[in-house]
């Protein structure tokens, strides 16, 4: 265990009341960050040598896996150092932006250019707040530099434990520097192409390049040539929603995805010429094709808000699921599991409802079917139902 | 006034609700407390709430840390949002020491920005149409989602999504 070896290193001496003092471990601290780079591994999807203007992701990734484990270890040693009320008084860190930076670089090795530039990003913003802007306002997750007065700058440990970085970051990109955010959100579908192609192959399926189109681009089209079943795929990866307002965002961006795809479809359906060059068959082989069209979004399904009874939106997670572990099942399979949301957990078995009162100064509110509580494992293998679909075998 | 009969909420009763909800930010609270002072002391009750007293409520079976843990940093989110709006402005040299009065007043204001970010949630719903308000004859005010195209469409998403921290 890391704590006591880190007291021991940092050794704490009480400061005054409810206060101490310790030098940083630097071996237990590099320790502790090559730990938390291992456990938080799978919060990092973006490429590290994107520029977020000012700092790479890469160089941002470095930073918080410091801030992090800084935040950390000071909230441990505060609460184990034996002081007054777990050393409340020097619980939140607050110094000068140059300390700051010149802290964070030493421990993270990084320029001081690129820590001034994100800390300068992460400090708690009130003018982003102001209603009327057309901007979503960020969540205080997103800066957890407070400014007290002066250049004095606090940091609140546990909402840099709590928090999805990558996410924050991303979300703060598409406010303050909306350019940055737009070319990268392209770079970012190309990401999920990359990352889906390889793995549809692997599934035994023909995948053409994306194509563009005056109506409106093709992400992938996927054909399975046993089956004579193609699907025109439009890519989506959006932030999971984590309000009202992204989930209503979210949903608005998934019905463009299906719009889109909706128009590709009847494009398709004429086997207009292009098509042959496309994925190489002839007018005769692609006359035999059925074309269907499906929204992939990397995380959310909309969340109950969107839905079109023959472009269904599934996620990556279903894809996988349904042509690979466990199921190993076709294309269309996937199309029909989608549209008529044979995946859906059910109530009962899975999961069941509650009523949430909420009272706030003299109001009661009764959020109706609010509260869900998880009554049994989800497995994909038995929970998402098959029944009736015929498989077309090689 | 509100009816007190069951009734839909209409758009200019909720417009009301709001105001009145409103009417409930801690004003008298925080004005005379300097900005940077409150955040400080905001920021160490924040901090003891994590390590100390949500143990304690997942304990007592308030929920799993997951919720109480994003229902704290929502808090937060609206606790910041009233300091910067009602505290005055920093002072010169005011004191970042531990104030017994100041942590406790901080713990009323981040447990009331705890329930304040709810009834926003269900404000926004009402205002973007997801969900109805129906007052029934005790004076509760009933939320219903619609316009749900899948029904369990929202659990599906949490079931299937790919692990997302906050």
């Amino acid at each position: 265990m890391i704590v006591p070896a880190l007291l021991q290193e940092a050794s704490p001496v009480k400061d005054g009341d409810s206060k101490i003092r310790y030098t940083f471990p630097m071996a237990n601290f590099n320790a502790h960050v090559a730990g938390l780079r291992a456990l938080k591994n799978d919060l990092w999807q973006l490429d590290s040598t994107w520029d977020l203007g000012g700092y790479t992701v890469g160089e941002f990734k470095r930073f918080w896996l410091t801030l992090l484990s800084r935040s950390m270890l000071h909230s441990l040693i505060c609460f184990h150092s034996g002081a007054e009320g777990g050393a409340l008084n020097s619980l939140v860190t607050y110094m000068t932006r140059r300390r700051w930076v010149n802290e964070l670089g030493r421990l993270s090795g990084l320029p001081t250019s690129a820590v001034g530039s994100i800390i300068d990003d992460l400090i708690f913003d009130i003018s982003l707040q102001a209603p009327g802007t057309g901007k979503k306002p960020p969540n205080v997750t997103c800066q957890p530099f407070f400014p007290l007065r002066d250049d004095l700058l606090a940091v609140s440990n546990h909402l840099v434990m709590l928090s999805n970085p990558e996410r924050n970051v991303w979300d703060l990109v598409a406010i303050r520097k909306p350019g940055i955010h737009s070319r990268l959100r392209n770079k970012k579908e190309k990401l999920q192409q990359e990352g889906l192609v390889p793995r549809l192959k692997d599934y035994g399926l023909a995948v053409s390049p994306g194509k563009e189109h005056p109506d409106g681009n093709i992400d992938l089209l996927v054909i399975d040539r046993t089956d004579n079943f193609a699907l025109n795929i439009e890519l989506k990866w959006l932030t999971a929603p984590d309000g009202i307002k992204e989930v209503a965002y979210t949903g608005a961006q998934l019905q463009r995805g299906i719009d889109q795809a909706r128009t590709v479809r009847k494009w398709l359906e004429t086997t207009p010429p292009e098509l042959s060059q496309l994925t190489g068959l002839s007018t005769d082989e692609l006359d035999k094709i059925e074309f269907q069209s499906m929204v992939v979004s990397r995380n959310t399904t909309g969340g109950g808000r969107v839905f079109d009874p023959e472009i269904p939106v599934v996620n990556e997670r279903l894809v996988d699921w349904v042509l690979g572990d466990p199921l190993h099942r076709s294309l269309r399979t996937l199309w029909i599991v989608g549209k008529e949301l044979r995946y859906l957990p059910k109530r009962g078995k899975h999961f069941r409802e509650s009523d949430i009162p909420i009272d706030y100064e003299g109001f009661r509110f009764l959020m109706i079917n609010a509260g869900m509580e998880w009554t049994g494992p989800y497995d994909p293998a038995v929970d998402i139902d098959l029944e009736g679909i015929e498989e077309v075998l090689n | 006034m509100l009816s007190t009969d069951s009734a839909k909420l209409t758009a200019k009763q909720l417009e009301e609700l709001e105001a009145k909800i409103d009417l409930a930010d801690p004003v008298s609270k925080l004005a005379s407390i300097p900005r940077d002072v409150a955040l400080i002391h905001l920021l160490r009750f924040y901090e003891d709430y994590n390590r100390l007293w949500l143990p304690k409520e997942i304990e007592a079976g308030a929920g799993s840390f997951e919720v109480l843990a994003k229902l704290a940093q929502d808090a937060l989110h609206f606790a910041v949002l009233w300091i910067f709006k009602y505290c005055k402005p920093p002072t010169a040299k005011g004191s970042y020491a531990n104030n017994d009065q100041l942590y406790l007043l901080m713990h009323d204001i981040l447990m009331q920005a705890r329930s304040y970010s709810t009834v926003w949630d269900i404000m926004s719903l009402l205002r973007r149409g997801s969900a109805e308000a129906v007052s029934d004859q005790n004076g509760t005010i009933r939320i219903e989602p619609i316009g749900l195209l899948v029904p369990d469409g929202e659990v599906a998403d949490n079931v299937i999504g790919i692990p997302d921290d906050n």
